[in-house]
């Protein structure tokens, strides 16, 4: 099994479902998202076209959460990076080594968290918690031994050495203006209201 | 020992206040630190492999949509979209998920209190139940025996119960039933009942349409009904639909049409005559339609639309002339499989009476009415009350009416529902139009939604000369429940039953039930049980009226009538044998088609 998460853009409606019912299935702290949807709006007034981009861990190969961690906490499995519990110790090395930020560290279990594709339902043949209640389908995950993945779209990075698995299709490279590498998606880090283009 | 020795400050302590304790609350400040009183729970996906689903209906907002409530040892960990729900089809917004925080809200309240300091105060004594239920009977009866029931005065929101407390006020003979109407959708409701006949909400058979011309409706967003016309617009954008929005303001919806305009306030009603006018200047209005299905002639019409021209549009509007025609020449042309819109877009502005009945008048012009991709009428909750009949003996229909709800003179008097006019009711106490002995308050936060709240509302909720007795159920300490003299502590909708129906996006009526997931903790008390409890004390004929146990029974007498899906009995009520709903449909009622 090899699974891929698939994200189109262009079918988003920005409606944060995804993000909520995600912190109802791992009990997220207040404040702590896994997921998170970003807004910027293009061009100008009357021709303003709002973008939104579902952005979460990509799951990257040779992740630089995975080599950061000085606890080998983190390792892969079915194309899914995954954070071992009995190993993570909290010390958050993983969440300044993402790019993207798609890893926070729970103050109340003091372990790291991230998405893990919702491993835990793929197993069991129900599909990710996210999916389930997308309301447009932007969000599919596929197993790669079952079907193909789309030629559509690409890994939405930060760096150019990180090499995500997940594929972003009408990602608005843009947005990387607005992520802030190694900080966790929570509203101390980000203003998810701000629409406009980053310092513009 | 001084006073406030004893008084317990903070909703953290709430759930610990012994009987008779005294407690110090306030709507505006926050008590309970959600990051030191949350540890870690358990959650959905620790659980996954053995969570109990039970079948029940979303009431964050007023959309009911279907959902699996998923429960783990007695409590909620979350919700799931319900796959049978014929409106969602499985799917759930963002606030859905989150709606299950109210049940364990730090400060949700959880026993029944009585004001012990000054209105408003917020000094508030534990009691009992049974010394709740006596204060309103007492006082109810006394209003009755007085012979003037009108005096009782219900006040509510989307309370979802009003076949329990329509009974209750029939019951008493009190036709003082407000609510918020007027500060919400009438202007939409009379523009489809001038236009139309009905006034329950509108829809659009959204999966087929092509072309969907938006006045101010932010569905992506915030619509009543916005998410099961969300799932089917997506499904049309993927087949090449084309989305026009008008709105003021840039909205989610705007931003992701194909084109925005922005028309100067409360204009949008002249945009949609001026359309009516191109359409018609270029003859492709449909005229078998508006023979058949209008009491108008095409002349009258004709003549009606000739002065309201796309440069008169431009003026009030702003937009460009070649805009309106270009958009009136695609929408015609996109006939039958298109729809003009409003929800409550449009119409929650100056003129919007007119503007919303300029929008439907749209419709009825290109024949897109009852076609399929067109603009449709799928209000299923009006059907409610024939298929599932009152359990008998029914209270007869209170006979007259009180200017309060309904009132008589020009200009807001009207032939069509109570309470058109809610936005007077506190200036209309305050002023003394009507007495009031007894002022139930549910599922309505006055101070916070009237838009004079803090002023004329709080005024009113304040004066006990007006407002004598004031009860108040409610999940959480709200701004209303601070005016109240007694408390009662309402259960969540996850801990109730309700026979819900909605307008069917998918076009074929259908009901769909509440049940409770979990019982009410402490002593949370459905408001539907609580009035049953209150109406039992009350002398003949009251009484009489509830024969039944509770809300629970009250449900269980009002069977579907004949081409409803019946449900096992014990698999639709027995919270005990809950576990049997999650492989069936009892959360469901559906109908059989309309012939």
């Amino acid at each position: 099994m090899q699974y891929r998460m698939i994200v189109d853009t262009n079918q988003c409606v920005g409606c944060h479902a995804c993000e909520v019912s995600c912190k109802q299935e791992f009990g997220a702290p207040l404040g702590l998202f896994r997921t998170m949807t970003l807004y910027m709006d293009m061009r100008s007034f009357p021709k303003v076209k709002r973008e939104f981009l579902p952005i979460m861990c990509t799951q990257c190969e040779d992740a630089s959460c995975q080599k950061a961690c000085k606890k080998d906490a983190i390792y892969e499995e079915h194309g899914i990076v995954k954070i071992d519990e009995k190993k993570c110790d909290g010390c958050g090395d993983c969440v300044k080594a993402c790019s993207l930020g798609a890893i926070y560290v729970n103050p109340l279990s003091h372990l790291a968290e991230k998405c893990n594709l919702c491993a835990h339902r793929l197993e069991i043949g129900q599909k990710a918690a996210c999916e389930v209640t997308c309301v447009s389908e932007a969000i599919r995950i596929i197993d790669l031994s079952k079907g193909a993945l789309t030629s559509q779209g690409r890994g939405f990075t930060m760096r150019a050495s990180d090499k995500p698995r997940t594929v972003h299709i009408g990602a608005n490279p843009l947005m990387k203006e607005k992520l802030q590498s190694g900080k966790p998606f929570s509203p101390y880090n980000y203003e998810i209201s701000n629409w406009a283009r980053r310092g513009v | 020992m001084k006073r406030r020795d004893f008084i317990k400050s903070g909703a953290l302590t709430l759930a610990s206040l012994e009987m008779g304790g005294i407690i110090s609350l306030s709507p505006n400040t926050l008590h309970a630190n959600a990051f030191e009183i949350r540890e870690p729970k358990t959650n959905v996906a620790l659980n996954i492999k053995t969570i109990t689903k039970v079948p029940s209906v979303c009431l964050n907002c007023s959309t009911v949509c279907g959902m699996n409530v998923l429960v783990h040892e007695g409590k909620v960990l979350g919700v799931e979209g319900n796959p049978l729900d014929p409106n969602t089809q499985g799917k759930l917004c963002a606030k859905a998920h989150g709606g299950v925080s109210a049940i364990d809200y730090p400060e949700r309240l959880v026993y029944p209190m009585k004001r012990v300091g000054r209105r408003g105060e917020g000094l508030w004594q534990r009691i009992s139940m049974d010394e709740a239920y006596e204060m309103i009977a007492s006082r109810i009866q006394k209003s009755i025996d007085a012979g003037h029931p009108e005096r009782v005065v219900f006040h509510a929101g989307r309370n979802r119960i009003g076949d329990i407390t329509g009974r209750f006020m029939d019951a008493i003979g009190s036709p003082v039933v407000l609510n918020h109407r007027a500060l919400c959708s009438s202007n939409k409701r009379a523009a489809n009942y001038a236009s139309i006949g009905d006034t329950d909400w509108e829809t659009v058979d959204a999966e087929h349409c092509t072309y969907f011309l938006n006045f101010g409706s932010n569905f992506f967003e915030a619509h009543q009904g916005g998410f099961p016309l969300l799932a089917r617009f997506a499904k049309a954008k993927r087949n090449g639909a084309k989305l026009i929005t008008f709105d003021v303001r840039l909205s989610n919806t705007a931003g992701r049409s194909d084109e925005w305009f922005a028309p100067f306030p409360s204009s949008e009603g002249a945009i949609a005559l001026a359309m009516a006018h191109v359409i018609v200047a270029n003859n492709l209005h449909d005229k078998t339609f508006l023979k058949t299905w209008t009491n108008v002639t095409l002349e009258t019409l004709e003549a009606f639309l000739k002065p309201y021209t796309p440069e008169f549009a431009t003026k009030e509007s702003g937009l460009s002339a070649s805009d309106i025609t270009r958009l009136a020449l695609e929408f015609a042309k996109a006939s039958p499989r298109c729809a003009a819109f409003t929800n409550r877009g449009s119409q929650a502005h100056q003129n919007g009476f007119n503007n919303d009945r300029a929008v439907i008048l749209l419709n009825a012009v290109v024949g897109s009415i009852g076609k399929k991709g067109g603009y449709a009428f799928g209000g299923s909750k009006s059907l409610g009350e024939a298929s599932f009949p009152m359990p008998k003996p029914v209270p007869p229909k209170v006979k007259f009416s009180t200017d309060l709800e309904d009132p008589k003179l020009y200009p807001l008097a009207n032939r069509w529902q109570k309470m058109k006019v809610s936005q007077l009711v506190f200036e209309k106490i305050k002023n003394k139009t009507q007495a009031v002995d007894v002022y139930l308050s549910y599922t309505i936060s006055a101070p916070q939604t009237w838009p004079e709240g803090p002023s004329v509302t709080v005024d009113a909720l304040k004066d006990e000369e007006v407002i004598p007795f004031h009860a108040c159920s409610d999940v959480v300490y709200s701004e209303m429940a601070h005016y109240a003299d007694l408390l009662l502590p309402d259960a969540t909708y996850f801990e109730r039953y309700a026979i819900e129906g909605r307008n069917a996006n998918e076009l074929i009526p259908y009901f769909v039930l509440r049940q409770p997931a979990i019982r009410p903790p402490y002593a949370c008390e459905d408001f539907a049980d609580t009035l049953i409890k209150v109406a039992k004390r009350l002398h003949e004929p009251v009484k009489k009226y509830f024969a039944f146990e509770n809300y629970e029974e009250f449900i269980n007498l009002r069977p579907p009538l004949n081409g409803t899906f019946i449900p096992k009995q014990e698999q639709r009520l027995n919270s005990i044998s809950l576990k049997l709903c999650t492989t069936t449909r009892c959360g469901l009622i559906p109908k059989q088609p309309k012939k």
